[in-house]
């Protein structure tokens, strides 16, 4: 068949991380390893996140990467997605979608924000963008600590609806408690609407809207003279980075049984994001999906570990700058410096964005002598 | 309610002096380099650290009379110094690589400095000294001593004007009107606006681009370090995030009076400073953020340029 | 006759002092080569782009077809200002009256098993006008005034609250109230009054846009060239067939029966099956064993199976399916039609090319062929000929002849006089933004303003 027939097509990077994702938790002896290393939580359940991560770097890298709008407040969606799951799945407002009717409601409030947020920002250049977009961010977060009657404050809303999957009967998974059980349970959805979302894209690049956002990337006022409708692309944009921002939220919040601190949601969280897709490389999915990887990996599973090799190392000092986390944001803003200097286009960079972030601004086709 | 409001509008325009000292420094970079430098607040938020290891280190708040006046006189020259520096390296070491290179890189590597000396504050709150608290919570607020005297010089009971709003007021009167005419009476400044309108112009004219660039960021780093000690002696708290969210007010300011526009800054921070002092009192300071950036997003909705700022043609 | 297909007006473009056009009057009808000339400086791309919708004329109009090229100011466009009104309005309103208040008053107030879509309806309305409403606490209900604090005692059934309520509700509002009635009231207003209004700026604002005036029918080329460079030459004209890349624009007959043959790859129902069997017997399997498997180890593999299988099941369906159903039959007739402009400019074996890396004067071809493949009306050409030789300036203007008569209109800004008065039909020139004659090329050659304007010039821009 064709599964079979050309099977060495499949044999890629991507299929292999895909393989090993699916097939991870079923291989007792890693978190064995885990227990031995003494981290308090499995390495799936920091898999989960990673996977969270990387579906909000993915979203980012719609706005960001295809677009090529510079947008800081996708920690904002983020936590407009996991409010959504939490009001309208906790027992105690008189909503009870469940799990997968949070699944639809929260991107769909999110894309509503990202249009609200988006339609009077649409003549702003880059940089202005930007501002707004960060602004846009600290409103919410103001928003979300203050109306507590509505989120529960600093608390957050909890209990958020556990994850179920129709069919699924917990002694199949071979889990010993209902907490396995649904831990393993989040694991798979989480990777299933990762999958989804960057299979989706993958096909995404290739349409006309794909091309859409190059060609408005590469040259607006060119692209506008073209027919295409430059507001309508990048409010297009907006909005579909927003859904997948909030469908990362929901799973966030459902992965956390809670809607968490709102603090949670400000400026770093939306900085660490972008940490990750410029490491990875903008516009591409590969990338922003390694760069979540690599740097929420680092930050989730090594920098527990760093913390305890130097506490091994240095004995139980109680020195408040002894431990790798207080040097955190250092080496985030180091890489973000040293990524743009040395390797703008990332890691893992899509060709055509790789191009043109080499290339120096005015180095655009040579001008005609004077005519 | 009239004495509330008054005794607000006074604080509102002591901030605003603040935010617009800060907001110049954004302004003038942007002016030049047509980038937001995102990590002109933490320039700010270190030269209050500075401020306060001096403080601590020549124990400043034993001194007394003329003393005091002096030491004050020294932190304030030094912070200044000190904020220029920090604000010339970073443009040396970071963003002069890349002044060819698309705008996104300075941005996103501003965003990497502003972490970076974000990081720097919360080591520097560790020191051992009595002024950090002894340095075992980074990351709590310090308190600056109160060191300005504070007396009331109106004869009300309800309305306070004391002695350190005057002084706060007066210095950075003086400051913005030494930059006025540094701005448009100088050589120095003739060459900044000069390559504010076309850098390619101005440098073949025989403008030394880089060093007007390197001026720029000195002149705006000294700004942020002057609003750093006079926020400091003013609100008389120091901590490590103090740079970020009092930068971005700030940088609303310079959007809101025109980015970009020297007077636009001065015009936007004071507006942004009594809107913040009007909203805290009648709104709630819960709410702070959620106002200043809603005036954001209205004036860029409204008015794109700023109240001060004309519209840039793109060439085609 | 019919109105000209452009018709400029009087119009003037200002840039502070400078005056850049000034009142130039420029008709061009259906099927004819018109073209603008002067020296450089004169105003000519500055005519073009405030033509295109670049630039906001300072006075004069534009027409096309006789119609402007504004957006009309239609009772849609009205209501979309009263709708962005309302909704800023709304915002307003609630966010004065208390956001966290209204939704205490309407969703956390009763327990949700007493929840009704109705009752949170009428608590809300009676929470916006500052009602005293019935509130449960303890198993009590207690009567609230609007702002939250408790105006009378307890009870335990809920219908004497209410009658209690309702009671004080007949009693005069106090001053507080009032005024919170009318604060409300009045950023009511206030939403109405920015949402409007912002969104009568935008629209303003957008009125005259490149995309729409594009959208009328009129493609244009750029003086200095802005092709999309690191797309492919391909890619490029793709963009600019952009607006007519939807199901509809296949149209019928066999080209398009054979596209569509071509582009949905047949597949067997197997890669269907296989996945769906193996979902069913999983769910069966699981149904039937549910309760009865104490093998730990069998079932933790076939759910594995079940993963695996569903994943590639997804990705293989979105792949292949999707490509075709979101338009990938479109976009291979969209590519055949582009490869034939490609190959009507004569830059078919460029197509897989990065545009940047064309010769200058296939880049200024595909500009063309770019915008050609916006199925134009109108074509405006900004210098064509800049930086072409001699030989390729004649294939220009053979290029441009079989534009014209594949029924396009064109107007072109050149330098190259040959170019010009071999194929314009009628010629414009501006010296200093001012139209100063106008004609055949004949009697453009031979008009003494002209030669003046050119005079000691007209070598150097023949050649140029």
């Amino acid at each position: 068949m064709a599964v079979a027939g050309n099977w060495r097509k499949w044999l890629t990077l991507e299929t292999g991380l895909l393989l090993f994702a699916v097939l991870y938790p079923l291989v007792p002896f890693v978190d064995l390893a885990a227990d031995a290393a003494d981290l308090s939580v499995h390495l799936d359940q920091r898999l989960v996140t990673i996977f969270i991560y990387g579906l909000l770097v993915v979203a980012l890298n719609v706005q960001v990467g295809y677009a090529g709008l510079l947008q800081l407040g996708v920690a904002a969606f983020f936590g407009i997605g996991a409010m959504t799951t939490g009001v309208v799945t906790v027992d105690k407002y008189p909503f009870h979608f469940g799990f997968w009717g949070a699944l639809l409601a929260a991107p769909a409030v999110a894309a509503l924000a990202g249009l609200f947020i988006g339609a009077p920002t649409l003549r702003l250049r880059g940089d202005y963008l930007a501002i707004v977009t960060l602004g846009f961010g600290e409103v919410l977060r103001t928003v979300l600590v203050n109306l507590e009657n509505i989120t529960d404050g600093p608390r957050g809303l909890n209990p958020v609806a556990e994850v179920w999957v129709p069919g699924f009967v917990k002694e199949l998974a071979g889990a010993g408690d209902d907490n396995e059980a649904r831990l393993l349970v989040m694991y798979y959805v989480a990777l299933l609407v990762l999958v989804a979302a960057v299979v989706l894209l993958h096909v995404l690049e290739r349409t006309r809207i794909g091309r859409a956002f190059v060609a408005l990337r590469e040259d607006e006022l060119a692209a506008a003279c073209m027919g295409l409708d430059p507001g309508r692309i990048k409010l297009a944009a907006f909005a579909g980075g927003a859904a997948l921002a909030g469908l990362a939220g929901a799973l966030y919040a459902t992965n956390l049984t809670t809607t968490a601190d709102p603090t949670n949601y400000d400026f770093n969280n939306a900085i660490m994001v972008l940490c990750c897709l410029i490491l990875g490389g903008l516009g591409s999915l590969r990338g922003a999906l390694l760069g979540a990887a690599l740097l929420i990996g680092f930050d989730n599973v090594l920098s527990p570990l760093l913390d305890k090799g130097i506490a091994a190392l240095a004995g139980e000092t109680q020195h408040p700058l002894a431990k790798y986390s207080a040097w955190r944001w250092f080496v985030f803003g180091a890489a973000l410096i040293a990524m743009m200097r040395f390797r703008p286009e990332g890691l893992f960079p899509a060709r055509r964005v790789a191009q043109e972030l080499r290339e120096p601004t005015n180095a655009r086709a040579a001008e005609p002598e004077a005519s | 309610m009239f004495e509330t409001i008054a005794q607000q509008l006074l604080l509102g325009l002591t901030n605003g002096m603040v935010f617009a000292l800060v907001a110049l420094g954004y302004t003038m970079v942007y002016g030049i380099l047509e980038f937001i430098n995102f990590a002109h607040g933490d320039v700010f938020m270190l030269s209050a650290f500075f401020a306060l290891t001096l403080v601590g280190w020549f124990a400043v708040p034993g001194m007394d009379g003329a003393m005091l006046a002096g030491a004050l006189l020294g932190i304030v020259v030094a912070t200044t110094l000190f904020g220029a520096g920090v604000n010339w390296s970073v443009d040396r070491l970071v963003y002069k690589p890349l002044r060819k290179a698309p705008k996104l890189a300075p941005l996103v590597s501003a965003i990497g400095v502003s972490f970076v000396l974000q990081n720097v504050g919360l080591i520097w709150g560790a020191l051992k000294m009595d002024v950090f608290g002894g340095g075992g919570q980074p990351a709590a607020p310090k308190s600056f001593p109160a060191l300005l005297p504070t007396t009331n010089l109106l004869n009300s009971n309800t309305l306070t004007l004391q002695v350190k709003d005057v002084l706060v007021i007066a210095a950075s009167l003086v400051i913005m009107a030494g930059l006025y005419l540094l701005v448009t009476r100088t050589k120095l400044g003739k060459a900044m606006r000069a390559t504010a309108q076309d850098p390619q112009t101005a440098r073949l004219m025989g403008i030394d681009v880089d060093a007007v660039i390197g001026a720029t960021f000195l002149i705006g780093g000294g700004l942020a370090g002057f609003a750093a000690v006079v926020y400091a002696l003013y609100i008389n708290t120091v901590y490590y995030q103090m740079g970020y969210q009092n930068g971005l007010y700030a940088f609303t300011a310079a959007v809101v009076g025109g980015i970009g526009n020297i007077p636009g800054a001065v015009l936007g921070g004071l507006l942004l400073g009594l809107v913040r002092a009007l909203s805290d009192q009648f709104i709630g300071a819960q709410w702070q953020p959620a106002v200043l950036f809603g005036i954001l997003i209205l004036i860029l909705v409204f008015r794109p340029a700023g109240l001060l700022g004309s519209t840039a043609r793109e060439k085609v | 006759m019919s109105a000209p297909l452009l018709d400029v007006r009087k119009l003037t473009l200002r840039f502070g002092g400078l005056v850049a056009v000034n009142a130039v009057d420029l008709q061009v009808r259906q099927g004819e080569i018109a073209a603008v000339i002067g020296p450089n400086g004169a105003g000519k791309t500055s005519l073009f782009n405030a033509i295109t919708g670049i630039y906001e004329p300072t006075s004069g109009e534009v027409l096309l077809a006789g119609q402007d090229v504004r957006a009309p100011l239609t009772p849609r466009v009205y209501a979309s200002w009263l709708g962005a009104g309302l909704l800023m309005a709304m915002l307003a309103m609630v966010s004065v009256a208390n956001v966290d208040g209204l939704w205490a008053a309407t969703i956390k107030m009763r327990a949700p098993w007493d929840f009704t879509v109705s009752g949170a309806a009428v608590d809300g309305w009676r929470y916006m006008s500052a009602e005293p409403r019935v509130e449960p606490k303890f198993g009590k209900f207690l009567v609230v005034s609007f702002d939250g604090a408790q105006v009378r005692g307890q009870h335990i059934v809920r219908a004497d609250a209410e009658r209690q309520r309702d009671q004080l509700a007949a009693e005069p509002a106090d001053p507080a109230t009032t005024r919170a009635l009318w604060f409300r009231l009045l950023a009511a207003i206030g939403g109405l009054a920015v949402g409007a209004l912002g969104a009568r700026a935008m629209w303003y604002r957008n009125r005259r846009s490149p995309q729409s005036v594009a959208l009328q029918g009129v493609a244009r080329t750029f003086q200095n060239i802005r092709l999309f460079h690191h797309m492919t030459v391909l890619e490029n004209v793709l963009v600019g067939m952009d607006r007519h890349l939807h199901r509809a624009s296949i149209g019928r007959g066999a080209a398009a029966d054979a596209a569509l043959a071509g582009a949905v790859p047949r597949r067997g129902s197997l890669d269907y099956l296989l996945p769906l069997a193996a979902v069913s017997a999983l769910t069966g399997l699981g149904w039937f064993t549910g309760d009865g498997v104490d093998d730990e180890t069998a079932p933790t593999v076939l759910l594995a199976v079940f993963v695996v299988a569903a994943l590639l099941w997804m990705v293989r369906i979105f792949r292949n399916k999707a490509l075709s159903a979101a338009g990938c039959v479109v976009e291979a007739v969209a590519r055949q039609e582009a490869m034939e402009l490609l190959r009507f400019v004569g830059l078919e074996a460029r197509a897989s090319d990065l545009a940047k890396n064309l010769p200058y004067g296939e880049q200024r071809r595909l500009e063309i062929a770019r915008a050609l493949a916006t199925r134009p009306k109108l074509l405006l050409l900004d210098e064509p000929a800049a930086g072409m030789n001699p030989a390729e300036s004649v294939e220009l203007m053979h290029l441009i002849r079989a534009i014209r008569d594949g029924g396009r209109t064109v107007l072109l800004i050149e330098h190259h006089m040959r170019v010009v008065m071999g194929i314009s039909d009628h010629i414009t020139v501006l010296v200093h933004g001012t139209q100063i004659a106008h004609g055949t090329p004949e009697e453009i050659r031979n008009n003494p303003k002209v030669i003046e304007a050119y005079l000691g010039t007209e070598d150097a821009e023949a050649h140029g």
